[in-house]
């Protein structure tokens, strides 16, 4: 038998109600053996070699934190990239802060390009937005360097501005520049479908080992810097489901990262359902049967119904878009559900990503349709994104047993740019509507996207609790929800939401022993500095992994 | 370089996009084609038909090939482009949810594509349906308003009716055709487009009552041993109305012999090339000419005896 170690805090938030608090957690083998005080675990000490370890005495005990839908690829590509945002980013290399106006979007860029180190072979920035860094053009960028290609990439990641270097560099041709009605050749600003070109020829570059495996190797550092002990890949197959999984594993085995990463592949394995829904399911289906302790599978599944929300392509319902533009279906309608029916009757549980308020309508008809054909309890059917929706459709998830898995950073970033350009306020500031989901009873959990979101659980739960647009205004108070029940969406109802509860999530005698340290009490602080709470360190699997200052 | 043609064939789920491209893979009248599909499973290609096929390409023995788009059809585009022979013509197979217009776009970025033309399948017998369904019933409208040409589907007893409304909403032309045949035959005879001409001057936005032209095949006989370089000289002087030449014919080369010659003419550009392919003897020497209807079969003189009217 192994020797327990017990590490002591200041305060164990167990997020188990039935013993909320503790200060003293006794860990075996990666298990948690019971949590309590030192007084009410003495029957185990009792029993064999022990340590008590009081590193943490000081600080604040918390389950590890999950993210239940990030994308582990898309955050590879683009961490290796220089951060320049309009909002604050924690990353290995430091806390990013804003940047605002053109003139220090200007010189944080030519300070950055200065900076760069030129190991990779073209200087990317990710984070550009003309709302808060006015017009940026070709003629700026080579006024930067005329030698060193230089890459401006948009905070929706669908539109770039190369200066001459880079248009050299990636062999853009120049004939499609000049005739292409979404590329402003004189700008050098590729945008929509004009993006796509650039984006092309970037891609051996970002795909590239260099590349791609400096993105993983600082990836793991921003899930654990995160305070993260698991996350879902929650689109497994995105790109292509054996390069990412050979890919995912050496990393693990190399890096031995301290967190385990739950898989959910995408349940439609093709562009559209061309086969029988049947067919599509064996071949996925059939992929399951892999795993391990750090990157395992468990029944689940995803499917994508409307558009994106950052580029506003999420289906409103009536009456719409201000401009009157419509929204966009990833999945027709009727290959949804039919795509979807052979998890439901295999009893898988369905992700399904869903952003505005008439995508949501279709998602319910077919849970209903489901559940007239063949019901079943308990299933975790979860609307991920939660977007926009109305009270009555929340009403009906509950009805039906949907639960939710919300970004709800959307509304500190676009509620105020979306009241006023694309939905209009009242249904812009219920954007994320976690306050009706906790009146009608529907578990919830709070998801980063990443890297659509920071991968930040105290940050999302900071929204979640004081919904603040980027002004500072408070949007749609009465969906706030209380800082238990956001620490609850990070914790155990996450796991709840991965159908992991019963080994993670909550401190409790026999789950995992994965916590996360906090300087600071969540509960005690003043709610509007939640994300400000330092991680300190996790303990994953009962070791502990300090995060760098 | 002149820009390759491109069409998107546009259309809802099941609206019969494959069945119209299928029918214009069986007889594609001598055009080389690349078709970019999402699925090989509903290709629907007769065995011997088939050169050649590989993971993502079928190469037919007519000339033309499919290609699967896999998830990048920008990268599938440029690569269609890039084969050699070059195709005459790429049409590119539309999801059932895309927005063709967006595709169109999109195709602008593969170098040596020319501005695509739309063409949208209608199921007409599933149309009430669909105008009635809330979840696609904007983006079915939104298929034909940006059509250039309309292909109607499983037509029924009010379907005149039905179309000439849809037709209304097609700002784009929206002109009614049963075959891409009759598309290519309209687009390989417009007028080169250097590539920089906005897309309206492509095609004139159309109302629903003009006429789409008509074009019927004829047949010329070359007889076996006709002289190699007479026959190249008939070709290149063919006038340019007659869009498309496609045959073989056993021809006498400069040395003397006989050999197989698979010939075609297709816009400006003319092909006499030696072949290898087994042809039924009926065939040989059976040119195929097509032309537009309107231009009546009597204008066409040619200055070579053995031309035969049908």
């Amino acid at each position: 038998m192994s020797k327990i170690t017990v590490f002591t805090a200041q305060g164990i938030h167990t997020m188990d109600d039935t013993l909320p608090w503790a200060t003293a957690v006794a860990v075996r083998d990666g298990t948690i053996v019971e949590v309590g005080t030192l007084e009410t675990l003495q029957p185990w000490l009792d029993s064999g070699p022990y340590e008590i370890d009081n590193r943490f005495a000081d600080k604040f005990l918390m389950p590890g934190f999950i993210d239940p839908h990030l994308h582990p690829f898309v955050g590879a590509v683009l961490l290796p990239t220089t951060f320049i945002t309009a909002f604050e980013w924690d990353l290995p290399s430091g806390r990013v802060a804003p940047t605002r106006g053109r003139v220090a979007y200007l010189q944080a860029l030519s300070h950055a390009v200065t900076q760069d180190s030129g190991e990779l072979p073209i200087f990317v920035t990710w984070g550009y937005h003309p709302i808060w860094h006015g017009e940026i053009t070709r003629q700026d960028l080579n006024a930067i360097s005329a030698n060193r290609p230089i890459v401006v990439w948009h905070r929706s990641f669908h539109e770039v501005i190369l200066n001459d270097a880079a248009i050299e560099f990636l062999a853009i041709d120049r004939d499609v520049m000049a005739r292409h009605p979404q590329i402003d050749d004189a700008r050098g600003r590729f945008f929509e479908m004009g993006g796509m070109v650039a984006l092309e020829a970037l891609k051996p570059i970002l795909f590239a080992p260099d590349w791609f495996g400096q993105g993983l190797g600082q990836l793991h550092k921003i899930v654990h810097q995160g305070g993260h002990t698991t996350v879902a890949d929650l689109a497994w197959g995105m790109f292509d489901y054996e390069m990412e999984w050979s890919v995912s594993q050496n990393s693990f085995a190399t890096e031995q990262p301290p967190y385990r990463m739950m898989v959910v592949p995408r349940g439609l394995p093709d562009a559209e359902l061309t086969g029988s829904a049947q067919d599509a399911f064996d071949r996925v289906h059939a992929l399951t049967d892999r795993g391990n302790d750090r990157m395992f599978l468990n029944k689940n599944v995803k499917f994508f119904a409307d558009g994106a929300f950052f580029s506003q392509l999420m289906q409103m319902d009536a009456p719409g878009y201000i401009d009157g533009h419509y929204g966009e279906w990833m999945t027709a309608p009727q290959q949804l559900r039919d795509i979807m029916r052979p998890y439901w009757m295999a009893g898988y549980g369905i992700h399904v990503h869903c952003t505005g308020d008439l995508g949501m309508d279709l998602v319910l008809d077919i849970l209903a349709q489901f559940q007239d054909e063949k019901p079943r309890f308990d299933h975790r059917f979860t609307v991920e994104h939660f977007g926009v929706a109305t009270s009555e459709q929340v009403r009906r998830l509950a009805a039906l047993g949907g639960i939710v898995s919300a970004n709800v950073y959307y509304l500190h970033e676009l509620g105020e740019a979306y009241w006023k350009h694309a939905i209009g306020h009242e249904r812009a500031v219920h954007m994320g509507r976690l306050g009706t989901l906790k009146r009608h009873n529907v578990p919830f959990a709070l998801h980063s996207d990443f890297t659509m979101a920071p991968a930040q659980p105290l940050r999302n739960a900071w929204v979640a609790v004081n919904r603040l647009g980027e002004s500072g205004a408070v949007l749609g108070p009465n969906e706030r929800i209380s800082v238990h029940d956001a620490m609850r969406a990070i914790t155990i109802d996450a796991a709840f939401v991965l159908g992991q509860e019963d080994s993670i999530g909550s401190i409790r005698a026999g789950k995992r022993a994965d916590f996360t340290v906090l300087d600071a009490d969540p509960y005690s602080v003043d709610p509007l500095t939640l994300k400000d709470v330092r991680v300190h360190a996790t303990i994953f699997a009962g070791q502990p992994h300090v995060v760098a200052d | 370089m002149d820009l390759i043609p491109c069409l998107v064939v546009s259309g809802y789920l099941g609206a019969g996009k494959t069945t119209l491209i299928n029918r214009f893979l069986a007889d594609p009248h001598g055009v080389r084609a690349v078709v970019l599909i999402n699925d090989f499973g509903k290709v629907n290609i007769d065995s011997h038909l088939i050169e050649n096929a590989s993971e993502n390409t079928i190469e037919l023995s007519n000339g033309c090939a499919c290609c699967s788009i896999g998830d990048n059809l920008l990268r599938a585009a440029h690569l269609a482009a890039q084969r050699q022979p070059r195709p005459d013509l790429i049409v590119v197979e539309a999801s059932g949810v895309a927005r063709p217009d967006r595709i169109a776009t999109l195709l602008l970025g593969a170098a040596g594509l020319a501005d695509a033309q739309i063409v949208t399948v209608v199921d007409v017998s599933q149309t009430r349906a669909a105008l009635a369904d809330k979840y696609i019933s904007h983006l079915f409208l939104h298929q034909i308003a940006v059509a250039h040409w309309l292909a109607p589907n499983r037509e029924t007893p009010d379907s005149d009716e039905l179309l000439h409304r849809l037709n209304g909403r097609a700002h784009n032309g929206g002109h009614r055709i049963k075959t891409l045949t009759q598309v290519m035959d309209k687009l390989l005879c417009l007028p080169k487009n250097d590539g920089r001409a906005p897309k309206a001057a492509m095609l004139a936005p159309g109302d629903d009552n003009q006429p789409v032209d008509e074009f019927a095949a004829q047949t010329v006989t070359i007889p076996d041993g006709t002289a190699h370089d007479i026959v190249t000289a008939w070709l290149s002087a063919l006038p340019e109305h007659i869009h498309r030449v496609k045959g073989f014919a056993r021809l006498c080369n400069s040395d003397g012999g006989l050999a197989l010659y698979s010939l075609s003419k297709t816009r400006a550009q003319v092909r006499l090339e030696l072949t290898t392919a087994s042809i039924p003897v009926d065939v040989v020497g059976q040119i195929v000419l097509i032309a537009p209807v309107s231009l009546g079969w009597d204008h066409l003189k040619f200055p070579i005896p053995w031309v035969s009217a049908p």
